[in-house]
């Protein structure tokens, strides 16, 4: 069959510069949050084997993960300026019309039959690769095999990067997602831990910046308007119209991106508009995948695990409430003082200390990983009470359909980092109903969870980043609605930064 | 040690009187700038790996070498002579690579600079490029001593921007 060059197959050439480009930036100003790359899942500091960062953290002070944004310039990173959740929602966006274009292009290859061209059907495309390879290094241009569009090499390679890396960043990106993760956990551990994915993710990065260096490199040594001229017009019978029309491409291209940089910089929220309509119709499909994380090697079955596998000095992320109220609590030890409120739309309002919930808990506990936004895990064993049960001994009453959590923390109070007032944070029922979605009183068996983590009582929702996992819990209120309360975006980060409420992916 | 409390000073890590013992700080901006240079960003700690990818770069340029010599082409008067006493300086150093600890990596960069030293001199000369009568594979094994050259001597120099360690030196990251 004649291979050729046919419109789809340009059309997607050209989309896949567009959408790379976007991912690549929008992902850089991901990385510039926690520029740190860990093989190990318990992210222990000095452990990484990459650091993208100048910063150097205080050496004999406490730091929280908040404090390791980098301000990435808005020329590299996509807003640039440790905007995370901006970069998130750009990446999101992007990646969703980068894995239809994939899908669809990958079932036009096997219809049209077009898949010859990446995939070789005879051995002897090797060894005339490896000759291929001789003829380049020779300063010499090798000939396309006899019915191809291009040489042996190239076809491999190309091969290589449609079918082999492309799907390999779809998978490694995928299970960026706590939802995805969780609820595969065995995946997870199979492909190495949530850390060797993310590094595996960014190599992937690399292989792109790779391969596309060397291609271009390979265009011009073969002729930039002959070549570019194919992917435009599917021949070169006029390369000067084609490379004209390439090049003009090119250059929209990065107008494309000044605009969308500056746009995004005066304008976050109309960013999350778009966002919401392209990202949020497949995002909400995750709340079908509930968390059934037990870290351990050979169990996911349920069953409590010991503490083999769990952190040893699980991360903070967020500084403990600075009140003589949480001061009293902490210093009497939490048990005979702290009572957690569960109110609202109820039919029994009730307020539980430590030790009622406790018993309430009959000893249940959940070994899981923290996927914090940024990046950083750790693992830990939460005792807890899972929240559906708390929540049927509140009854909720008929058209109740969310859980609002207020925490003690006060954001523009208890650390420099941030502004505004009480963190809180809402979930969907569904998400509140999740197996895994406890309200903690222990962490690692240490009799309590640690101030920095979030003591005496916290929220885990393994499904989500995380933010959304509230610590130093004061309240559950059941509501009918959410987006009445402050912002109305379901959260604080939702409302003073730049995140979805929807924080699965 | 003074507070047998602090982890830091526990591992060693003595910042006291700085300002980085009690604040992040951030390095090599220039007064005035907001941001570091690009590549001072990337540092990759895998000492061992650089290590034996120096290593390896040096056994390339001298398996090269050696097989450009073998061919007996008279690229310029004393190349046979020249790319041999190349060939022994890379076994050499492939030797004491592998073997030691030791930190010899400017001795690869004057190997490199030796061996494009050579190829400069082929390139007045007869040297076995398609053009001038060499088979495919000739020329190619030829350029591989050019590129291993090149990229090692990036990579030095990459070594000494930071960018990269080689064992047995290491990063030094502590967070």
């Amino acid at each position: 069959m004649d291979l050729g060059f046919p419109w789809w197959l340009r059309v997607e050439h050209f989309l896949n510069i567009i959408f790379i480009s976007f991912l690549v930036r929008s992902g850089l100003e991901i990385l510039s949050t926690y520029p740190k790359l860990y093989r190990s899942q318990h992210t222990v500091p000095g452990r990484s084997w990459a650091q993208f960062t100048v910063q150097k953290e205080p050496k004999h002070k406490f730091y929280t993960v908040g404090g390791e944004y980098s301000d990435y310039s808005p020329r590299i990173a996509l807003p640039g300026r440790g905007l995370l959740g901006l970069g998130r929602y750009w990446h999101f966006i992007t990646v969703t019309g980068f894995v239809t274009c994939w899908v669809t292009y990958f079932i036009l290859l096997l219809v049209t039959g077009q898949w010859r061209r990446y995939v070789p059907t005879s051995w002897d495309v090797f060894p005339q690769a490896w000759q291929d390879m001789l003829s380049y290094l020779a300063f010499t241009m090798p000939h396309p095999v006899e019915g191809m569009v291009f040489n042996a090499l190239q076809q491999l390679s190309y091969g290589f990067i449609i079918l082999v890396l492309t799907p390999l960043v779809i998978l490694t990106g995928a299970f960026q997602s706590p939802a995805i993760a969780n609820h595969f956990s065995r995946i997870t551990r199979l492909l190495g831990g949530r850390q060797v994915i993310r590094s595996a993710h960014f190599l992937c990065l690399v292989g792109y910046l790779a391969f596309f260096a060397i291609h271009v490199v390979l265009v011009f040594l073969h002729g930039y308007l002959h070549e570019t001229s194919k992917m435009v017009l599917g021949h070169s019978d006029n390369p000067v119209l084609g490379g004209t029309i390439f090049t003009v491409g090119l250059m929209l291209l990065v107008v494309l991106h000044v605009v969308a940089t500056r746009w995004t910089l005066a304008d976050g929220r109309a960013v999350e508009k778009l966002h919401n309509r392209i990202v949020r119709p497949w995002s909400n499909l995750l709340y079908k995948l509930p968390a059934r994380m037990h870290y351990d090697r050979s169990n996911i079955t349920g069953k409590p695990v010991g503490l083999d596998n769990t952190t040893q000095n699980f991360r903070g992320s967020g500084r403990p409430p600075e009140t003589e109220e949480y001061f009293a609590l902490m210093a009497n030890g939490y048990e005979d003082d702290y009572v957690l409120e569960i109110g609202g739309y109820v039919e029994h309002p009730m307020t539980l200390t430590v030790a009622e919930l406790r018993e309430l808990a009959a000893g249940h506990s959940q070994t899981t990983l923290h996927h914090c936004v940024q990046g950083f895990t750790s693992i830990g064993r939460w005792r807890g009470i899972r929240l559906s049960e708390l929540l049927d001994l509140a009854g909720p009453l008929p058209g109740a359909t969310d859980v609002v959590y207020t925490s003690f923390q006060n954001m523009g109070r208890d650390d420099v980092l941030y502004e505004g007032g009480s963190y809180y944070e809402s979930t969907p029922m569904v998400e509140a109903r999740m197996p895994q979605t406890l309200i903690a009183f222990e962490l690692n068996d240490e009799g309590e969870i640690p101030a920095k983590n979030g003591g005496p009582v916290r929220l885990r929702l393994e499904t989500s980043t995380g933010f959304r996992s509230l610590k130093w819990l004061e309240r559950i209120e059941v509501v009918n609605r959410y987006d009445i309360i402050l912002e109305g975006r379901g959260g604080y980060f939702e409302d003073t930064d730049f995140f979805d409420r929807n924080q699965l992916i | 040690m003074e507070d047998e409390n602090s982890p830091a000073l526990r591992v060693g890590v003595d910042f006291r009187g700085t300002p980085n013992a009690t604040e992040p700080v951030l390095e090599h901006i220039k007064p005035g700038g907001k941001r570091a240079p690009l590549l001072r960003y990337i540092r990759i700690n895998l000492p061992r790996a650089t290590r034996w990818l120096l290593v390896a770069l040096i056994a390339l340029v001298g398996v090269a070498s050696a097989a450009v010599a073998l061919s007996q082409r008279d690229i310029f008067p004393l190349a046979i002579t020249a790319l041999w006493s190349l060939v022994g300086l890379t076994v050499v150093f492939v030797i004491i690579g592998l073997t030691t600890h030791a930190r010899i990596w400017t001795w690869g960069l004057l190997i490199t600079l030796f061996s494009l030293l050579i190829y400069l001199g082929g390139l007045l000369g007869n040297a076995p490029y398609v053009w001038n009568g060499a088979s495919v594979a000739e020329a190619a094994i030829w350029n591989l001593t050019l590129f291993a050259s090149v990229v090692y001597s990036l990579l030095y120099w990459a070594l000494r921007y930071g960018m990269i360690v080689a064992s047995p030196d290491q990063q030094n990251f502590t967070d």
